[in-house]
C-alpha cells in the first residue's frame, strides 16, 4: 500500500506563496472592508485598483513578449 | 535654509515650466537608452551567446551574472520608496512626509527595471509568456522563480494602488493649476471623487501601507529574493539563513541611498530648498548609516564565519571572496560612507548635502559591486569543485554593462515624465509644512 505523504499534495510553493506570504495582502483587504472608517464602495474600487493592476501588468508582458519574439524569431 | 513659505504653487512648478536642464537631460537619457535598446536587439538576435555568461562549470563561466546581480539591486533600490512612505503613515514620521512621493515613484521605477532585467535575462523574452504565465499555475507549487515573480508583482501592485489612491486628493486640489492635455488622464484618476472620501481613503491607505511594511522587507528583499540562492545546497556562498537578513539591508540600504540622491537633486532643480530641507536629508543620512553598519557587520558574520575552521568549501568560498579586489571596493566605499556618517553624528559640523550625497553614491556603487560578486562566485565555488580545472572566469560583457546604463537612463526617463504629470511631492506635505496639519498618519497612530 502507497503510504500518503501531505507534502506530494501540499507543495512548498502553495503554503509559502498563498499561506505565508500573501498574508500582508489577505490582511490590508479585510481592513479596508472590515476595519472603520470604512464606505464597501470605495474598499471595492481600492480591490479594483489591484486588481486591474495586476491584470494590465501581466497581459501587457504577455503580449509585449509575445510580439518582441514575433520581430526576433528564434536564430535557426 | 529657506526662509520661504511652502506652497502649492511649488509642487506644481514641474508642470508648469520647462527649464533647459530638463530637455538636457532627457536628450542625454534618451540617447542611453536607446544605445542599450540597440545592445540589447543585438542579444535578441543572438542569444546570450553575446553576453560573457556561459555554460555553468564545463564552458569555464557561470550561468548568472550581472543581470541577475542587477535585478538584485534594483529591486532593493524599489525597496525605500514604498517602506518610507509606508512608515511616515504607520509610524507618524511626519518629517519625511516631503519624500514620501518621490519615494513611492522610486519603487515603481526602480521595480520596473528589475522586471525588465528578468526578461532580459531570460535570453528570449517570449519565454515570459510561455514559461512564466502559461505555466504558472504549475511551477507556483515549487519554484523559487516563480515565487519571486509572485511577490514581485503584489509589491508592484500594492505600490501601484498606493499612488493611485494617495494621488486623487492632491489632483482633485490641484485640477486648475495642471496641464490642460492631461485632462482625461485626471479625469479617470479622480473617477468618483468627493472630498468625503478622504478620510476612509487615508484609512485604505493606512491598511495597504500595514500590508507593504511586513511583505517588502520581510518576504519579498528577506525573504522570497534571498531564498532563489539560499535553497541551493550545493554553493556554499549563497546557502544559509543569513542571506535574509544580509538581502534586507543592502536593499534598505540602496534605497535611502536613491531617495537622498532623488531628493537632492529635485531641490536643486525646482528650488525646493524649503521642501525638501537640509534636515530631511540629514535624518536619511542617518538611517543610512544604520543599515550601513548593518550591511558590513552581516558581511563580517560570513567573512569570519568563513575563514575560521569553516567546512572545506564554505573557506574556499571566503578565501575567494575577501582576496576579490571588487569586494575590497564593494566594502571600503561602504566603510568611507560609514565613517562620514559617524563623523557628522558626532560633530554636526561635518555634515553637508554634497558628503551625503557623494555617501549615498558611494553605496549605491558598493552593494551593486557585492551583489554582482555575489552571485556569479557563488557558482564559481560550488562545493562539489569537480570544474576546477576548466579555464575562464567571468567578466561582464560590454553588453551586460551597457544594461546598467541603459536601465538608469530608463528610470531618469521614468522620472523626467511623472514630473510633467502628477506633483511628486504630496500636497499633504505642504500642508504640513505650513502647519496646516493635514498629516495623513495622526488620525492612525
Amino acid at each position: 500500500m502507497v503510504e500518503f505523504d501531505v507534502w506530494n499534495v501540499l507543495y512548498p510553493g502553495t503554503w509559502v506563496i498563498f499561506g505565508v506570504i500573501g498574508l500582508p495582502i489577505y490582511t490590508a483587504i479585510l481592513g479596508w472592508f472590515l476595519g472603520k472608517p470604512r464606505t464597501p464602495k470605495k474598499a471595492m474600487m481600492a480591490l479594483t485598483y489591484l486588481v486591474s493592476f495586476i491584470v494590465s501588468m501581466w497581459v501587457g508582458v504577455y503580449i509585449l513578449t509575445i510580439l518582441i519574439g514575433i520581430i526576433f524569431p528564434p536564430a535557426m | 535654509m529657506s526662509s520661504k513659505t511652502p506652497s502649492a504653487d511649488d509642487i506644481v512648478r514641474p508642470m508648469q515650466s520647462t527649464q533647459r536642464w530638463y530637455y538636457i537631460v532627457f536628450g542625454i537619457a534618451s540617447l542611453l537608452a536607446l544605445g542599450w535598446f540597440g545592445l540589447w536587439s543585438i542579444q535578441l538576435q543572438r542569444g546570450l551567446a553575446v553576453t560573457n555568461l556561459a555554460d555553468w562549470g564545463s564552458a569555464g563561466g557561470v550561468t548568472w551574472g550581472l543581470y541577475i546581480g542587477a535585478f538584485i539591486w534594483w529591486v532593493g533600490i524599489a525597496h525605500g520608496g514604498i517602506i518610507l512612505s509606508a512608515a511616515v503613515r504607520l509610524f507618524g514620521m511626519k518629517r519625511y512626509l516631503p519624500v514620501a512621493r518621490l519615494a513611492e515613484l522610486l519603487t515603481i521605477g526602480a521595480l520596473s527595471m528589475a522586471g525588465f532585467y528578468i526578461m532580459i535575462h531570460l535570453g528570449r523574452p517570449d519565454r515570459m509568456a510561455w514559461s512564466v504565465i502559461q505555466a504558472y499555475p504549475v511551477t507556483v507549487h515549487q519554484s523559487p522563480l516563480v515565487w519571486d515573480v509572485t511577490v514581485i508583482t503584489m509589491y508592484m501592485v500594492m505600490t501601484l494602488t498606493y499612488l493611485g489612491l494617495t494621488v486623487r486628493y492632491d489632483i482633485n486640489r490641484l485640477r486648475d493649476d495642471l496641464p490642460s492635455y492631461l485632462e482625461p488622464v485626471y479625469k479617470m484618476a479622480t473617477l468618483g471623487y468627493s472630498e468625503k472620501e478622504d478620510e476612509v481613503i487615508e484609512r485604505i491607505v493606512w491598511w495597504l501601507a500595514l500590508g507593504v511594511i511586513v511583505m517588502a522587507p520581510l518576504l519579498l528583499h528577506g525573504g522570497v529574493i534571498p531564498w532563489l540562492f539560499a535553497l541551493l545546497p550545493s554553493m556554499p556562498g549563497w546557502q544559509g539563513a543569513i542571506q535574509g537578513p544580509q538581502f534586507l539591508t543592502i536593499a534598505l540600504t540602496s534605497a535611502i541611498a536613491g531617495v537622498i540622491i532623488l531628493a537632492l537633486v529635485l531641490r536643486r532643480a525646482y528650488d525646493w530648498y524649503h521642501i525638501l530641507t537640509d534636515d530631511i536629508i540629514r535624518g536619511l543620512t542617518l538611517w543610512l548609516g544604520l543599515f550601513s553598519l548593518l550591511f558590513i557587520w552581516l558581511q563580517l558574520q560570513q567573512v569570519i564565519t568563513g575563514v575560521y575552521a569553516a567546512p572545506l568549501d564554505q573557506r574556499a568560498f571566503a578565501h575567494a571572496k575577501i582576496a576579490n579586489p571588487y569586494y575590497q571596493f564593494a566594502i571600503g566605499v561602504v566603510l568611507i560612507a560609514l565613517a562620514y556618517i559617524f563623523a557628522q553624528a558626532v560633530k554636526p559640523h561635518v555634515f553637508s548635502v554634497r558628503r551625503s550625497l557623494a555617501a549615498s553614491f558611494m553605496v549605491l556603487a558598493g552593494t551593486l559591486t557585492e551583489k554582482v560578486l555575489f552571485v556569479f562566485e557563488g557558482l564559481e565555488y560550488p562545493t562539489f569543485d569537480m570544474y576546477y580545472n576548466v579555464p575562464g572566469h567571468y567578466f561582464p560583457s560590454p553588453i551586460e554593462i551597457g544594461s546598467l546604463v541603459g536601465t538608469i537612463a530608463l528610470c531618469t526617463l521614468f522620472f523626467l515624465v511623472i514630473l510633467k504629470v502628477i506633483p511628486v511631492v504630496e500636497l499633504h506635505a505642504i500642508e504640513e509644512l505650513r502647519g496646516e496639519g493635514h498629516a495623513p498618519a495622526e488620525g492612525d497612530d
